[in-house]
């Protein structure tokens, strides 16, 4: 009797339990995705008010001060960045992938030895990069200017768990000036 | 200190050692490598309480030990709810999916990861090895004790064998190489989804390795070991029944 009701108890908290923490993360996601938007649309001082220790900040990362002098990576074909993008044991090149907010990227992917994959989780792009072989896939770069993780998502040796680059996101309007020769 | 002693101990503290290099190595993200694992490791308590209806030491060991190899295998930083999914999954097979003799079927890590690659794409990204020699050494130690070793050396060599064969046209030493550490010490080897004895374990482990070879050639950006070890675990009471001669 008593067994059964602690049984019932367990099963009951368990599924509260994971109901929560199913909330929590769509709520987390919610706000980072929301915070991301409001960095592109002209409600710039809105961003404020938003927690700068928010999950999207730290998995993004803010530029460093020289970040904005990178070159954007690749070349502008029909307004969309082309870019040949190699992974190797045990890394990506070129690194880091520099692009503008908010524009479409097209990846051009190769791979110099065995089969690699790529990831970004900030926006949910995925490829295998099979050896041998160009695969073309796109996807358009985040909004909010910062630095982004790059990972490989096929196993690939015995530092596979190391290998990573960065996509670093610089903001549009760099494009309106020329002052790059 | 005698808690080390116990094998499910040992074996968090080898992934908790995996997890702090990663961290070490990546110190600016710590927060996300961090809440994640917590993350995984609590969604795997509340469904072993959800699923089973009771929390002992053990059971909350094992669900620990789950929900950690996921949160380390799927990308730091990923969506929550494929967190969430591939944990949750993986201890409901647990109390799911279980041959009529009674022991769950399926390595549990393993099947709540091709689920979630199933539903969301390869999010699966391996980032827990972040140090192959601590996986061999400490990994060793404990799959010694634990009479587990054959599995590991089988699953590597027939890797390899499989790997050799099917690209015998362009075999390169990097083609050879690919037999996956983490998989081969941490996930290949647990000890209820394996046969015990020895013999059973190296066609266990063999079989693994050559169907991790063929999938990894035919299937691209699909994990072939987790498909392997899955589908060796269904069979798995073939092998032990034909070995009983031992
Ligand atoms: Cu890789």
């Amino acid at each position: 009797m008593g067994a059964s009701r602690k049984e019932l108890l367990f099963r009951v908290g368990g599924v509260i339990g994971l109901a929560l923490l199913l909330v929590f993360t769509m709520w987390t996601r919610q706000r980072s995705v929301t915070a991301n938007h409001e960095g592109g649309d002209a409600v710039k001082e809105e961003h404020d008010h938003s927690n700068p220790a928010e999950h999207g900040d730290v998995k993004g990362g803010e530029l460093s001060s020289g970040d904005v002098e990178l070159k954007p990576s690749g070349k502008v074909v029909d307004g969309k960045r082309v870019v040949d993008y190699e992974a190797f044991k045990f890394g990506f090149s070129p690194d880091p992938l520099v692009v503008f907010s908010g524009e479409t990227v097209v990846l051009k992917l190769k791979s110099r030895d065995v089969e690699h994959g790529i990831m970004i989780p900030e926006v949910d792009f995925n490829s295998p990069i099979p050896p041998s072989k160009t695969t073309t896939k796109s996807f358009t770069a985040p909004v909010k200017p910062g630095r982004y993780p790059i990972f490989c998502s096929t196993y690939c040796g015995a530092d596979h768990g190391n290998m990573r680059g960065v996509m670093v996101v610089v903001p549009s309007e760099a494009t309106e000036k020329p002052h790059h020769k | 200190m005698s808690f080390l002693k116990n094998m499910k101990v040992r074996i968090l503290l080898l992934l908790a050692a995996l997890f702090a290099v990663a961290v070490y190595r990546n110190s600016g993200e710590a927060g996300v490598y961090l809440s994640q694992c917590v993350f995984g490791v609590l969604t795997a308590i509340f469904a072993q309480c959800a699923f089973f209806g009771n929390a002992s030491k053990t059971s909350l060991q094992s669900a620990a030990i789950t929900g950690m190899i996921v949160a380390m295998l799927l990308a730091p930083g990923i969506d929550g709810r494929i967190l969430w999914v591939a944990v949750a999954a993986a201890i409901a097979s647990k109390s799911l999916a279980r041959f009529p003799s009674g022991p769950h079927m399926f390595n549990p890590a393993a099947l709540g990861l091709v689920l979630a690659t199933c539903l969301f794409g390869n999010k699966i990204n391996w980032w827990g090895l972040s140090n192959p020699y601590i996986a061999i050494v400490v990994g060793g130690f404990i799959l010694y004790r634990l009479r587990r070793l054959s599995l590991v050396f089988s699953y590597i060599l027939f890797r390899m064998v499989g790997a050799w064969i099917l690209n015998a046209g362009s075999l390169s030493i990097d083609t050879l190489a690919l037999h996956n550490l983490f998989f081969a010490f941490i996930m290949v080897v647990e000890p209820k989804t394996t046969p015990s004895d020895r013999w059973s374990q190296w066609r266990f482990g063999g079989g693994v390795g050559l169907l991790s070879a063929l999938s990894a050639t035919l299937i691209s950006g699909f994990d072939g070991d987790l498909l392997a070890l899955l589908a060796m675990n269904l069979v798995r009471p073939l092998l032990r029944r034909q070995s009983t001669c031992r």
